[in-house]
């Protein structure tokens, strides 16, 4: 099931090349393949399910990462929405896109998960990959930028991920899937079952919020 | 709308920091492999139940599944209830009393039932408009029918 992977665009938050833009996002490849892989798992096919969880996974682990900031929670979550998406993948009867409909389980999962874990606070994050060192916009953001000159990348990571956790779960989503994962407004919608007015005034919102909580590293 | 088009470039480019943010290298590997090793047991060969499908729609959890199923619990209980006591009621109000306690005294045999056949059909015309008594039904053998009287205790 190589082929299936052929073409993928590097998944923000996975891959070794330097993250996408959102119109790379927005554009999933082969939604046709999609279809074609759906109709086959729906018959019991598992390596076409296979296929379509390789296609997926990095990007669903890593929305998943962004609202738990939790290595492990995020593995066992992103298990638990293939499985389930799996199990339910007979009711998909493509009104939406595959990834939408997959992406709004892992959404619902993450969202229940966080409403139980609330009173517990651990972050494990992922290390920083090294390319980040190599982006010129961050290395900017820390030696020119930043007030703060002698903080790390790695620093800067702890804080801003200490400001996402501060953001309500329906404005850290939107800023995930918008800021990190590149996905449209439109799509996000749909993901959030909820209007594109509701997104853009989340996002809004959202990041006045992180900018209020990350002004001391942020030049104004 | 991308998000270069927005006016918050500092929060954005620090939020680009995010992306740089991966697991160990062989982590997805193996979570494929955990993924499809469990679809080939039982968990594959499951078949999601209605709640769980709710729950893929909706994001239902089991706790709101619960809350649904007591609040449909006790709407029923109540609907049961008074059921029950609408039915007491309309027994007590069908009570057939005798149309001669109904100028006397009738509170005294109230819930007593009592079968009165009227002398003629001119009595029965006649105490049927004046008190308001239905006819019921008549008795085998019986020329003219049982008066009773409805909702009079």
């Amino acid at each position: 099931m190589e082929a299936a992977n052929g073409g993928e665009p590097p998944v923000a938050g996975a891959s070794k090349a330097p993250p996408r833009g959102s119109a790379e996002a927005s554009m999933p490849s082969g939604e046709a393949d999609d279809r074609l892989l759906v109709e086959q798992a729906k018959q019991g096919n598992l390596e076409a399910y296979d296929a379509l969880v390789r296609r997926y996974q990095e990007r669903i682990y890593g929305t998943i990462y962004h609202m738990t900031a939790s290595h492990e929670d995020a593995g066992d979550l992103t298990q638990e929405s293939f499985i389930k998406a799996y199990q339910a993948i007979h009711t998909f009867k493509g009104d939406s896109s595959f990834y939408t409909w997959l992406y709004r389980i892992a959404v619902n999962k993450t969202i229940n998960f966080l409403k139980q874990r609330q009173s517990r606070s651990h972050l494990s994050l992922n290390d920083l990959d090294l390319n980040a060192e190599n982006d010129s916009d961050l290395v900017a953001l820390v030696s020119e930028k930043t007030p703060r000159r002698d903080l790390s990348l790695q620093e800067l990571q702890g804080k801003l991920n200490a400001a996402m956790q501060k953001l309500s779960q329906p404005h850290r989503l939107v800023v995930t899937l918008h800021d990190i994962q590149g996905l449209s407004h439109e799509e996000i919608a749909e993901i959030m079952d909820c209007n594109v007015g509701t997104v853009r005034s989340r996002l809004f919102y959202a990041r006045q919020q992180l900018q209020a909580l990350l002004s001391d590293y942020l030049k104004q | 709308m991308a998000a270069s088009e927005e006016k918050d470039p500092a929060v954005q480019t620090l939020l680009k920091l995010k992306r740089y943010e991966r697991p160990p290298e062989p982590f997805f590997d193996r979570l494929n492999r955990d993924v499809m090793r469990r679809l080939q047991g039982p968990e594959g060969t499951h078949r999601a139940s209605l709640f769980s499908l709710l729950d893929v729609e909706f994001g239902l959890k089991p706790s709101m599944f619960y809350g649904l199923g007591a609040v449909f619990c006790a709407v029923a209980c109540y609907g049961l209830a008074q059921l029950l006591v609408r039915t007491d009621n309309a027994a007590e109000a069908d009570a057939v009393i005798p149309l001669a306690q109904l100028t006397a005294s009738p509170p005294a045999h109230a819930e007593q039932e009592v079968v009165r056949t009227p002398a003629s059909l001119g009595d029965f015309v006649e105490e049927v408009i004046s008190t308001g008594a239905v006819f019921h039904a008549s008795p085998p053998g019986a020329s003219l029918p049982i008066i009773r009287v409805r909702g009079v205790r």
